[in-house]
C-alpha cells in the first residue's frame, strides 16, 4: 500500500512557490492567447500533478535501478524523433493532436539519473577510465539533440555534467581541464581570446597534472583551437551563413531580430510597477509568435513591471536554493547528486530563457520553467519537484 | 556529504547570474523605461524595407540593355490602416478592394508596408498625395523599376520580372511577398546575382503616422545593389536582327562569335514588351500574352526545334566522306526531279541531272542525298549526328533550352513500335526532314564547328559579373572538338562557299566579304514551310556565324539568306568602325 501522505506541512513552501509561478504563467497565457491555450495548460497541470504524486512515491533505490533503462528508452526516442518528429523547421517532438511530446525534455531526467548512479560512491579521479562513461553519455545526448536541431536544450547537459562532477568532489581546476578542448574550440575563433585562455590552461594543467597529462592537454587544446579557424576558413559562404543562423536560429531569416526589439520594448515599457494585469499594449498589438511560450517573460515583465519580474526571480531563486539545500541535507549520495543535477537544469533554463528575452543571450528556443505554455516542460519540472520532495521528506 | 564550502560556491555563482539579470531588468525598466513606455504606448516603430537596385545588364561596349528607373509605388501598412482607407485607395488605383483584403489576410508582415501597386502614373500620385493625411497607413514611395531601353528587341534574351510565387516564397527565405523575380533569359538565369539585398530601416512614428526619425536601438541596414552582368551581345546587331525578322510573322536569329563562342545577337519573333510585363502587368494582359497563338513568350532560338532541312546536308556529306563510301567526285543516278524508293516517290525541287558531291551541296540536290543516305544506312547517319551532339543541349547560359532530336533505331522503335517503321524514313532523314530536329542555336553551333574545322566553343552570353568596377567573375570559353579529317572539311567548306557564290544562297552575298553557308527548307505540313539560312564569314578565315529561320514563308534562299547577309555586312561595318 503506497503511502499517499504528502507531508503537506513540510513541503508546503515549495508547493506554494510552484503554484504562484503557475498562476502567473496561466494569467499571462490567458492574456496573450485565447481560452484554448489556457484550458490546455490547465489540463497539462492536472496531468503533471499526477506525475508529481506518482514520482513522489518512488523510492531512491528504485529510481536508481531504472535509471539506465530510462536512458536507453530515451535514447531510442531521441533517435526516432529525428525521423518521425515535428517542429518548426526542425524535428523536436512527436505530435498526437494538440499534445506534443518532446523527448529532449525527459533526456534531462534520464541523463541526470544515469550520471548520479555512475558518480555515487565513487572516489572520482581525473583519469580517462573513470570519466569516459559520463562524458560519452553527455556527448551522445547533446549530439542527438543538436541534430534536431535544438542547440539551446542540447547545451544544458554541459553545465549539468560540470556541476555534478563538482558535487562529486572533482576540483574546479580539473573540471576546467576536462572542458578545455570545447572552450579552446570556441575561443579559437579569436586569437585574442585563445592566447590568454591557452596560457591559463597551460599553467593550471601544469600544476594539476602529470607531465604526460599536461602534454596531452596541451596537444588536444592546440588541435581544438586550431581546428575552428581552419574549419571556418574552408567553409563556403553559404555554409558559414547556415552555421550563423544555426547558432541564432531565428535571428534574421524569420524576422526574429524584430521580435527581439519588440520583446525589449515590452519589458522596458513595464517600468517599475507594470501596466497591470490583462493589459500590455505592446504584446497585444505585436505579432510575436512565441509570446506565450519562449517569450512569456517579456509579456510578464510588461504586465507586472520590475517588481513583478523581481518577485518571479526571487521565487525561482528560492526553488533553486531549496533544491541545493535538499542535495546538501540528504545522506543518500545518489539522491544528493540527482537534486544537484535538477537544480542545475532549473538554473540553466531560467538564466538562458530570461537572458534571451532581455537580449543578453542569443535566441534559442528554450522554455521558462513553470511559466511557458507547453506540456513536456511542465511535466519534467513537476517530476523534478516530486523527486526533490521525496528526497526532502523520505530519504534523509 | 558535501561541505558547506561547495554549496556556498555554487550558490554564489547562481546569485551572480541572477544579479546580472536583475541589473539588465533595472536598465531596461527603470533607466530606459520611460522611453520604451513611450515607444510602446504613444508611438510605434515602423520597419521599412528599402529596395535594392537590381543589377544592370550590359551589352558589348558597355551599352546598358537593362536598367532601373525611379517610379512611384503605393504601400499600405496592414496594422495602421482601416477598411475605409483600403476602399478609397482601391478606388484611386482602379483595383479590386477584395483583392487587397485577401492579400492582407495571407500576410504575416503586419507592420511592414505591403506594396499594393507599382509604376503609378504621376496624375494618380498627385491625387493621392493631396489626400494622404486622411489615409492612415498609406505610403507613397519612390522605388527602382526595371527598364529595358531596347524593349521587345531584347525581350527573349533578357527575360522579364514578375511577382514572386507562393512556391518560391516557401522554398527560398530570401523572397518577401512584394518581391519581383527574374524570369526567363538573363534575368532568370542570373537572378541570384542580379537581385541584390534589400536594406531595412526602422523608424519611430507618432500616433498620426508622422515619422519621428530613425530608431536608435537598431542601425539601418543599407540596401546592397545587385551585381552587374556584362553580356557579349552587340546591341546594334541585336536591333538590326530584330528589325529584319519582325518584317515576318514568326522567326528567330542568332549570331555567334567564332573566336570564343560568345553570342552576339539572339532574337525571337514575335516578341513582347518586357517593360510592360515587368512593371506589374494586369492578369488579363498576361493571359493574352500566354494564350496568344503566336506564342510571343517562347524563345524560338533555344526552346523551339525544327527539321533542319537541307542545312543538314553538309553533315550527311561529311558522314559519307568519313565512311569512305564516297569521295568528292562520286556521282549517283541522275536527278530527274524525283526519286523512287520502295513504293514511294521522293521529290527534288528541280531536275539537277548528274552532279558530284560539291555541286549536290551547292545546288542542294535532294535526289543525290536520298541515294547517299540509303547507301549510308540509318545507324551510320544517326551515330554520326550523335557525334555532332544534335540530341544534346548546347549548354548556353539560358534557362528553358531544349535539345534537338535524332530518329535513331531505338527512338523509332519506342515511338512507332518495333518493326512498325520502314527504311523509307532514311531518304527524308538525309535531307533533314521528318523527325530530325534542331534548334536555331544548335544549327549555329554546328556551323561554327564546320567553320573552325571541327573546333567550337560552348555558346555563352555572360562575359563577366561586376560589382561596381570590381570583376567578381570572368567567363572562360570552353573549347570542344568534333573529329573531322582536314581534307573532308575542306571539301564541305568549298561547297558552302559555292552555295553563296553561285548556288541556292546567292542572296546572302555581301560586297567585299566572302560568305559561306547553306539554305534549308523545313517542311511543315500542312502549313507553309520554314525558311533556314545559316552562314559564316569570311569564308577564308571565319569570324562569325549567323543562323536565321523564318516560319511559314516557303523556301530558305529568298527569305532567310538576305537576313544573314545583312547581319554579316553590319558585323564587319561595326568592326571597321571600331578599328577607325
Amino acid at each position: 500500500m503506497p503511502n499517499l501522505n504528502l507531508n503537506i506541512k513540510e513541503n508546503l513552501p515549495i508547493l506554494i512557490v510552484c503554484l504562484i509561478l503557475l498562476t502567473i504563467g496561466l494569467i499571462t497565457i490567458y492574456n496573450v492567447t485565447n481560452q484554448v491555450y489556457f484550458l490546455r495548460q490547465l489540463i497539462w497541470i492536472i496531468i503533471a500533478t499526477l506525475g508529481l504524486v506518482i514520482v513522489y512515491q518512488i523510492s531512491m533505490p528504485v529510481l536508481e535501478n531504472i535509471a539506465w533503462y530510462l536512458g536507453i528508452v530515451n535514447f531510442v526516442l531521441l533517435l526516432a524523433v529525428l525521423f518521425f518528429g515535428h517542429g518548426a523547421g526542425a524535428r523536436r517532438w512527436f505530435s498526437f493532436g494538440w499534445i506534443n511530446f518532446q523527448p529532449s525534455e525527459f533526456a534531462k531526467l534520464s541523463v541526470i539519473l544515469m550520471l548520479a548512479s555512475y558518480f555515487k560512491n565513487k572516489n572520482l579521479e581525473f583519469n580517462f577510465k573513470k570519466l569516459f562513461v559520463p562524458v560519452a553519455i553527455v556527448i551522445l545526448f547533446t549530439f542527438l539533440i543538436v541534430l534536431e536541431p535544438d542547440l539551446g536544450t542540447a547545451l544544458i547537459f554541459l553545465p549539468i555534467l560540470a556541476v555534478m562532477l563538482f558535487w562529486s568532489g572533482l576540483p574546479i581546476s580539473k573540471i576546467f581541464i576536462l572542458f578545455s578542448p570545447l572552450l579552446s574550440f570556441i575561443c579559437g575563433f579569436s586569437l585574442y581570446l585563445w592566447i590568454p585562455f591557452f596560457i591559463a590552461l597551460s599553467i593550471i594543467a601544469f600544476r594539476k597534472l602529470t607531465i604526460a597529462g599536461w602534454l596531452i592537454a596541451i596537444i588536444v587544446n592546440i588541435i581544438a583551437g586550431l581546428s575552428s579557424p581552419i574549419i571556418w576558413a574552408h567553409l563556403k559562404e553559404y555554409q558559414k551563413a547556415r552555421i550563423i543562423s544555426f547558432l541564432s536560429p531565428w535571428l534574421d531569416p524569420k524576422g526574429m531580430s524584430w521580435n527581439l526589439i519588440q520583446s525589449r520594448i515590452a519589458v522596458g515599457a513595464g517600468r517599475i510597477w507594470g501596466k497591470g494585469i490583462l493589459s500590455g499594449a505592446q504584446q497585444k498589438l505585436t505579432f510575436l509568435p512565441n509570446r506565450h511560450t519562449d517569450f512569456i517573460f517579456s509579456t510578464l515583465a510588461e504586465q507586472f513591471g520590475l517588481i513583478g519580474s523581481l518577485v518571479v526571480l526571487i521565487l525561482y531563486f528560492y526553488l533553486i536554493f531549496q533544491f541545493i539545500k535538499t542535495a546538501v541535507k540528504t545522506h543518500d549520495q545518489f539522491a544528493s547528486l540527482v537534486a544537484i543535477g535538477l537544480s542545475t537544469a532549473l538554473t540553466y533554463q531560467v538564466i538562458v530563457n530570461i537572458g534571451m528575452v532581455l537580449g543578453l543571450l542569443p535566441i534559442t528556443g528554450i522554455a521558462l520553467p513553470f511559466l511557458s505554455y507547453g506540456g513536456s516542460s511542465l511535466l519534467f519540472y513537476f517530476i523534478a519537484i516530486g523527486i526533490i520532495l521525496h528526497i526532502k521528506t523520505k530519504s534523509e | 556529504m558535501n561541505g558547506s564550502k561547495t554549496q556556498k560556491r555554487l550558490v554564489t555563482l547562481i546569485l551572480l547570474l541572477f544579479l546580472i539579470i536583475i541589473w539588465r531588468l533595472f536598465h531596461l525598466q527603470v533607466i530606459l523605461g520611460a522611453r520604451y513606455y513611450r515607444l510602446s504606448e504613444l508611438s510605434r516603430i515602423r520597419k521599412i524595407y528599402t529596395p535594392a537596385p537590381r543589377g544592370r545588364i550590359f551589352a558589348r561596349n558597355n551599352i546598358v540593355i537593362a536598367d532601373s528607373r525611379p517610379s512611384f509605388a503605393l504601400s499600405i501598412i496592414p496594422l495602421e490602416t482601416d477598411s475605409q482607407t483600403i476602399k478609397t485607395v482601391a478606388n484611386y488605383l482602379d483595383i479590386d478592394y477584395l483583392n487587397i483584403k485577401e492579400w492582407f489576410e495571407n500576410n504575416a508582415y503586419l507592420r511592414t508596408p505591403i506594396k499594393i501597386k507599382r509604376n503609378i502614373n504621376l496624375e494618380t500620385v498627385l491625387k493621392i498625395e493631396e489626400n494622404l493625411h486622411t489615409l492612415p497607413g498609406v505610403l507613397l514611395e519612390v522605388e527602382p523599376l526595371r527598364f529595358y531601353p531596347y524593349g521587345p528587341a531584347t525581350a527573349h534574351l533578357i527575360g522579364y520580372l514578375s511577382a514572386v510565387t507562393k512556391e518560391e516564397l516557401k522554398n527560398d527565405s530570401f523572397y518577401k511577398p512584394w518581391h519581383f523575380v527574374g524570369r526567363a533569359g538573363i534575368e532568370g538565369q542570373y537572378e541570384k546575382y542580379l537581385r541584390g539585398n534589400e536594406g531595412i530601416r526602422y523608424t519611430e512614428i507618432d500616433i498620426l503616422g508622422r515619422e519621428l526619425g530613425p530608431l536608435k536601438e537598431k542601425r539601418e541596414e543599407p540596401p546592397v545593389a545587385g551585381y552587374d552582368i556584362y553580356l557579349s551581345i552587340d546591341a546594334e546587331l541585336q536591333n538590326l536582327a530584330y528589325e529584319l525578322i519582325s518584317k515576318y510573322k514568326k522567326g528567330a536569329v542568332v549570331g555567334i562569335d567564332l573566336s570564343d563562342g560568345s553570342i552576339i545577337c539572339l532574337v525571337s519573333h514575335p516578341s513582347f514588351d518586357p517593360n510592360l510585363v515587368s512593371s506589374g502587368i494586369s492578369q488579363k494582359d498576361w493571359s493574352n500574352l500566354v494564350n496568344n497563338k503566336f506564342a510571343p513568350l517562347l524563345n524560338r532560338v533555344i526552346s523551339c526545334a525544327y527539321p533542319p532541312g537541307s542545312t543538314i546536308k553538309p553533315l550527311i556529306a561529311l558522314c559519307g566522306l568519313q565512311s569512305g563510301l564516297i569521295n568528292q567526285e562520286t556521282r549517283f543516278a541522275s536527278c530527274l526531279g524525283a526519286f523512287t524508293y520502295g513504293n514511294r516517290t521522293y521529290k527534288c525541287w528541280t531536275k539537277h541531272y548528274s552532279l558530284n558531291l560539291t555541286d549536290a551541296i551547292v545546288y542542294s540536290c535532294n535526289t543525290y542525298f536520298y541515294q547517299l543516305g540509303l547507301r549510308l544506312g540509318l545507324d551510320r547517319i544517326t551515330s554520326y549526328l550523335n557525334l555532332w551532339r544534335v540530341n544534346k543541349k548546347t549548354d548556353i547560359d539560358l534557362i528553358n533550352e531544349r535539345s534537338g532530336n535524332i530518329p535513331t533505331r531505338e527512338w523509332l522503335d519506342s515511338r512507332y513500335g518495333k518493326n512498325c517503321w520502314t527504311t523509307g524514313i532514311i531518304p527524308n532523314l538525309a535531307i533533314g526532314q521528318g523527325e530530325i530536329l534542331v534548334t536555331p542555336l544548335q544549327l549555329a553551333v554546328i556551323y561554327s564547328a564546320i567553320a573552325n574545322n571541327g573546333e567550337y566553343y560552348t555558346p555563352h552570353l555572360l562575359q563577366s559579373i561586376k560589382k561596381g568596377d570590381k570583376t567578381i567573375f570572368q567567363y572562360q570559353a570552353k573549347k570542344n572538338q568534333i573529329p573531322i579529317s582536314a581534307d573532308d572539311i575542306k571539301i564541305i567548306k568549298k561547297a558552302l562557299q559555292g552555295v553563296v557564290e553561285f548556288g541556292t544562297g546567292t542572296s546572302a552575298q555581301v560586297f567585299g566579304i566572302t560568305v559561306a553557308g547553306k539554305t534549308g527548307t523545313a517542311e511543315n505540313p500542312p502549313n507553309l514551310d520554314h525558311a533556314w539560312f545559316v552562314g559564316y564569314a569570311p569564308a577564308e578565315q571565319p569570324e562569325v556565324v549567323f543562323c536565321a529561320i523564318v516560319e511559314n514563308v516557303g523556301k530558305g534562299g529568298a527569305i532567310a539568306a538576305p537576313i544573314v547577309g545583312k547581319l554579316i555586312e553590319k558585323y564587319f561595318a561595326i568592326k571597321q568602325q571600331l578599328a577607325n
